[in-house]
């Protein structure tokens, strides 16, 4: 079959690689549509993936064409979205129940291979099936869409709250759609790029900014949420936590980056420095919230491109042009 | 020895009152799987009504089944894929593999998992065995601090670690637990180590309330003084009783906002004083065994917040698992008795 591999860091191309064969409870999904995500980057320059080559592609969904010996769950012919993580079971933090910090991380995509492809091979219990009418190179989005529910479990619940989100890509307009569902009183977004804000404002966002100065919220903000993963927006937005607020890193800062708070307003106004990581229990609702209607597929992918253009998909990623880009091997 | 070729002793139920020790072959472990050699086995309520009645509920003894499933042992073997250095780990057995598939697992609930195979459960055998098969994430490690008795004891533990995780006791918590059995006396334990300021346990059994005091606790004989003349206003009451007057009066002592949790297992039909709930804003919480509670229970065992070998009251070798099902009727002051499959 045809597929995406990177074979060393900084080498990645389209090619030939075997058909995956499923195990007794796997499935192989027909990729219909691989979204095209920062990991994916990382991977490339030689992070993450514990050895290459590999077929990456984390976020995708597709068709079911052929069953392991024990899988009675789903049919060849169904519609599946699929949850990447590959838990261990058996370390410390997946015996917490917090298997998105498994000490043994391990996903389609990143250690295994992934959905860049033709065909992918997935566990029958991380397939999310889709109903019938509900486009399968649209539910792509639903892995990063249950990123960010978990960022909305982390948060808790915040009913009327006006939101700040640094950051208006792909992720930033999916917290923004879902802070409107969760009831905020207002979201605002700041980002440099005018493009982006613009399609924020396409979506409902209350104020898009290229600074959050330019806003008049006195007390600031009760929930602000960084989707940039750079310091200057993240040591920007800190300091506008409203009293008793909560500030979520969302966005994935390099490894070594370093930010500056003030420990002494933290303190004295109770505010919550918090994280969100990837998937935890969150894939199934996102499933639901994305066959409701949460998200406006043809706004949020700007980009299908045939999978022989992998390579062109990554690096207009890297470029920063448009929003979610997505590779469809059933194209061209 | 070469454990996978070679047979072992099992005790089987075949029908009420009938058990024998009977030969079979140790298992092999598949995938994911770890071969335990049973070291200890706590006898449960559950054990005592497959053996006096021969089914609980819909679960009815049809074949022979093998009980326990209060389990700790040593890893003799692994499977394809298990993690390394697992084997001869001392390990406590977590006892429902649970299908990691279904809504409830995936939405992290997996306690609810309709599709769980619990160990003792008709059809799924049990523990009283001296090899046990479990999914390798489900054999927990233990440290030497923690005695095998102990280890296999965290299983009730765990089911008080999660009531109290249901009920929101935490530092200041005010605690009533009714029922001062196993589980009652675990949980009152627990709840002095998330923080608690006041512990009451009540029951029926001078023995049982000496043990609570025992571990700190004040008491409370309901049958010789009710809850509302001792003057107790919990902020959570933990119900292990399954006693539906003791439910009634423990409900309608619990402070404004406060919390209930249910865990004894009684009639299906309990009255409820349901303006007095409604008036004071309690809520109500059901509990149904745990999940992800074993690294706690294993920390409360091992810092000696919790104390598990001080509840064995007997212990029991393969052939005499008929004197540990039935030494809770037969000798008072019973708490835990322990089958040790090995000897």
């Amino acid at each position: 079959m045809k597929a995406a591999l990177i074979s060393a860091p900084g080498q990645v191309e389209v090619t030939t690689v075997p058909d995956p064969t499923p195990g007794p409870r796997d499935v192989v999904v027909q990729v219909a549509a691989c979204g095209i995500c920062g990991t994916d980057l990382h991977i490339l320059q030689g992070e993450f993936a514990p050895s290459l080559p590999i077929v990456p592609g984390h976020e995708f969904a597709g068709e079911v064409v052929a069953l392991g010996s024990a899988v009675t769950e789903l049919q060849v012919g169904d519609q599946v979205a699929v949850d990447p993580s590959l838990h261990c079971h058996e370390c410390r933090y997946c015996r917490i129940g917090r298997g998105n910090l498994c000490q043994s991380f391990a996903a389609l995509g990143v250690t295994v291979s992934g959905g860049a492809a033709e065909f992918a091979v997935a566990p029958v219990a991380s397939c999310f099936r889709l109903p019938a009418g509900v486009s399968t190179t649209d539910a792509a989005l639903v892995e990063p869409l249950s990123c960010a529910v978990h960022g909305f479990d982390v948060l808790g619940s915040h009913l009327a709250d006006d939101f700040l989100i640094y950051g208006a890509g792909t992720m930033g307009l999916m917290m923004m759609e879902l802070a409107k569902r969760a009831g905020a009183a207002s979201v605002s977004m700041v980002d440099l790029n005018p493009a982006r804000l613009e399609t924020a404002k396409l979506l409902g966002c209350d104020n898009t900014v290229t600074s959050a100065d330019e806003l008049d919220y006195p007390y600031g903000w009760g929930v602000v949420v960084d989707c940039t993963g750079v310091v200057a927006a993240i040591e920007d937005g800190i300091p506008r936590v409203d009293r008793g607020g909560t500030f979520l890193q969302f966005g994935v800062s390099a490894e070594k980056a370093e930010a500056r708070f003030s420990p002494h307003r933290v303190y004295n106004h109770e505010i919550t420095i918090t994280g969100s990581m990837a998937v935890l229990h969150s894939f199934e609702r996102a499933g639901a919230l994305f066959v409701a209607g949460a998200l406006q597929p043809e706004v949020m992918i700007s980009d299908r491109l045939p999978l022989g253009s992998y390579v062109e998909a990554l690096e207009q990623f890297r470029a920063g042009v448009g929003r979610k880009i997505v590779v469809e091997p059933g194209r061209g | 020895m070469d454990v996978t070729t070679s047979t072992m002793r099992v005790s089987v139920l075949r029908g009420v009152h009938d058990l024998a020790v009977v030969e079979r072959p140790v298992p092999t472990p598949g995938p994911g799987e770890v071969l335990v050699q049973v070291a200890s086995v706590g006898v449960c309520g559950s054990d005592i009504h497959y053996y006096e009645q021969g089914r609980i509920g819909p679960y009815v003894v049809e074949q022979p089944l093998v009980l326990g499933h209060e389990a700790s042992g040593r890893v003799v073997a692994t499977g394809d894929g298990v993690a390394p250095g697992r084997a001869d780990q001392r390990v406590s057995v977590e006892p429902g593999a649970t299908c990691r598939q279904c809504e409830q697992c995936r939405a992290g609930r997996y306690n609810l998992c309709p599709d769980v195979r619990f160990l003792a459960t008709p059809p799924v055998d049990g523990a009283f065995c001296e090899y046990l098969l479990v999914p390798a994430g489900d054999a927990h490690p233990v440290p030497d601090a923690v005695s095998d008795d102990a280890a296999a004891l965290l299983e009730p533990l765990s089911v008080a670690v999660w009531s109290l995780r249901r009920s929101g006791v935490g530092v200041g918590t005010r605690v009533l637990v009714t029922g001062a059995g196993a589980i009652g006396l675990l949980t009152a334990q627990a709840a002095w180590a998330f923080g608690a300021t006041e512990v009451v346990v009540t029951d029926v059994d001078e023995g049982r309330l000496a043990v609570a005091r025992a571990q700190g606790s004040r008491t409370i004989d309901v049958s010789v003084t009710s809850l509302a003349e001792a003057g107790v206003e919990p902020d959570v009451l933990v119900e292990c009783s399954g006693n539906a007057r003791a439910t009634w009066e423990a409900v309608g002592t619990v402070a404004r906002a406060g919390r209930v949790v249910l865990v004894g297992m009684g009639g299906d039909e309990v009255r409820l004083p349901l303006s007095y709930v409604q008036d004071r804003e309690l809520q109500l919480f059901g509990s149904f065994r745990y999940a992800n509670t074993w690294p706690d229970a294993i920390a409360l065992a091992a810092s000696g917040e919790v104390s598990l070998d001080e509840l064995v009251t007997s212990h029991h070798g393969l052939d005499d698992v008929e004197a540990a099902l039935t030494a809770p009727a037969r000798v008072p002051g019973t708490v835990k008795p322990v089958v040790h499959p090995g000897c």
